[in-house]
């Protein structure tokens, strides 16, 4: 379904990502796993084309979209929810979710499925998002980041910062969700993302280095080494 | 307050509506730099030279026979497709780019504005009259106005609640508050922001022209007009928060006052009153009355 190819992505003049590779395939959770400061983020952002690769190629259902706007990955399905989640603090949650909702082509606000997983939002919609708690904000990025016919939904470190409690809440609604949307997810709790993910990627230094399945990494110390800070 | 008791209250209430006046015009300049900053991340130096050349298009239609109501309608006319223009063509192919080539892009299209203008219309200033359904004064019980000046304030102010309505209630104006809080998370979301850059930044270029329009009767039409009125706009600008379109409109006003009162005691230090006032907000709001800091 989503495929990367190859990519090489640069910040200024500085290399970060030498020639990572990875695919999503339907129905499939995805975890990127590493340290900090690997390349995790950038990847991310350049599958979104918001720093988009220098070399390589980014397949979404065979066609090529690495060279496109950055508006067009929305309406062919692709949701993306950064690591600071990217809500409007200023606008209403109305007003965050409508924009979504015209973005992918459904003006007046069709954004009905974005309470199918986080109905409490329905109560904040005249709210200013800038005032809701860390956890409705991660919330309100997810269910915004599903508005319209999504494929794949890319989280960065979906549950960084939050309580026990929220991460539970934002866990459960991932599981819902990949029932029928893919999803690739950078987080720092390995435990969790063993858990939710289907299959690992672990990067280092700007390359992927294991590909696998979760019960790979458990098994094997000297994978388990690329996660942990020595 | 001595002073105040000694000042006859029709002059006062006069000065405050000249400030009004001053006010509301340099709000129409600032809301533009204002949304053009916010959204596109571009200080417009050119904004003065289009308000300018607002004023050039007036004069231009009264040379050819029309009239000041004629000129409320080919100002904009003429400052849409000049700024679709300008956008299109050539500001386009900056963004993204270094924040110097903005710069110096604009200032090189200021001066290019305001040369065509002096190469056109000629370096001596015009004076355009004031239309004549308007030249009479409107007795106010304790001091009678100009009929003009009222109207410029019921204009310029019907204005600035057009733009507010349409940031407020429309979906693009939805977008282009959202754009200025966060650029890149509107793409994400699938809004193509290139379409609102060029709408916001043709909607800003067109209420600075109209904007020299409406001053130039009062002020006249020469080429240094812009520039003359170009800093005014920053100090507004920069009072009401960088990027603010409520903070630009109440600042507006604000320093329409502060540089016009003053003149009832000492004409001389009215013309710095409006920078010791911009220090004094700077220092109690370093990022102005409405702006955030680290933008």
């Amino acid at each position: 379904m989503l495929e990367v190819r190859d990519i090489h992505t640069f910040y200024g003049d500085s290399h970060i990502l030498f020639g990572v590779s990875l695919e999503i395939k339907e129905q499939e959770v995805v975890a990127l796993l590493g340290r900090n400061g690997v390349g995790k983020t950038t990847t991310l952002r350049s599958i979104m084309g918001l720093t988009p690769p220098k070399k390589g190629t980014v397949l979404m259902n065979g066609e090529d979209i690495t060279h496109e706007p950055i508006h067009r990955r929305a309406k062919i399905g692709i949701g993306y929810v950064p690591e600071d989640r990217g809500i409007f603090p200023g606008l209403t949650v109305h007003e965050n979710l409508t924009i979504a909702a015209d973005g992918v082509g459904a003006p007046g606000g069709n954004y009905e499925d974005a309470f199918k997983f986080f109905p409490e939002l329905g109560k904040y919609l005249p709210s200013r998002a800038g005032r809701l708690s860390g956890g409705e904000q991660q919330m309100l990025a997810v269910a915004r980041a599903l508005v319209g016919t999504k494929h794949v939904l890319i989280l960065d470190e979906p549950t960084q910062g939050l309580a026990p409690k929220v991460v539970d809440r934002i866990t459960h609604a991932i599981k819902g969700i990949s029932k029928k949307t893919s999803i690739l997810m950078v987080e720092q709790n390995t435990d969790l993302a063993l858990r939710l993910a289907d299959r690992v990627y672990i990067m280092r230094d700007g390359n992927i280095v294991f590909s696998g399945v979760p019960q790979q990494v458990r098994d094997n110390e000297e994978v388990q080494s690329y996660l942990v800070i020595s | 307050m001595i002073i105040m008791v000694a000042i006859d209250p029709s002059y006062l209430i006069t000065q405050v509506l000249n400030g009004l006046v001053w006010g509301l015009v340099l709000a129409l300049i600032a809301m533009g730099l204002a949304l053009i900053y916010g959204l596109l991340d571009i200080v417009n130096f050119a904004h003065g030279a289009f308000y300018a050349f607002g004023a050039y298009v007036a004069w231009q239609t009264l040379l050819s026979g029309g009239n000041y109501w004629v000129a409320l309608l080919t100002v904009p006319l003429a400052m849409i497709l000049l700024g679709l223009f300008v956008e299109s063509t050539l500001l386009r192919r900056l963004y993204g780019q270094d924040t110097k080539f903005t710069l110096i892009f604009n200032f090189g299209l200021m001066l290019v504005i305001v040369q065509t203008c002096r190469f056109i219309w000629g370096a001596r200033g015009k004076p355009i009259s004031i239309p004549s359904e308007l030249a009479f004064s409107v007795n106010l019980g304790i001091l009678s106005y100009p009929a003009y000046r009222l109207f410029v304030i019921a204009l310029t102010s019907a204005i600035a609640i057009a733009v507010f309505v349409f940031l407020r209630k429309t979906h693009v104006g939805m977008a282009t508050r959202a754009g200025i809080q966060n650029r890149e998370m509107v793409q994400v979301l699938g809004v193509n922001i290139g379409r609102i850059y060029t709408l916001i930044y043709t909607i800003g270029i067109c209420i600075a022209g109209i904007a020299g329009l409406v001053a130039s009767p009062l002020f006249g039409v020469y080429p240094e007009m812009g520039a003359e009125v170009l800093i005014p706009a920053f100090v507004v600008v920069v009072v009401g928060g960088m990027g603010s379109f409520h903070g630009s409109i109440l600042a507006g006003i604000l320093v329409g006052q502060v540089a016009t009162l003053p003149i009832i005691w000492e004409p001389r230090i009215a013309q710095v009153m409006i920078y010791i006032f911009m220090a004094i907000v700077l220092l109690a709001r370093p990022a102005g009355l409405f702006g955030e800091l680290g933008r």
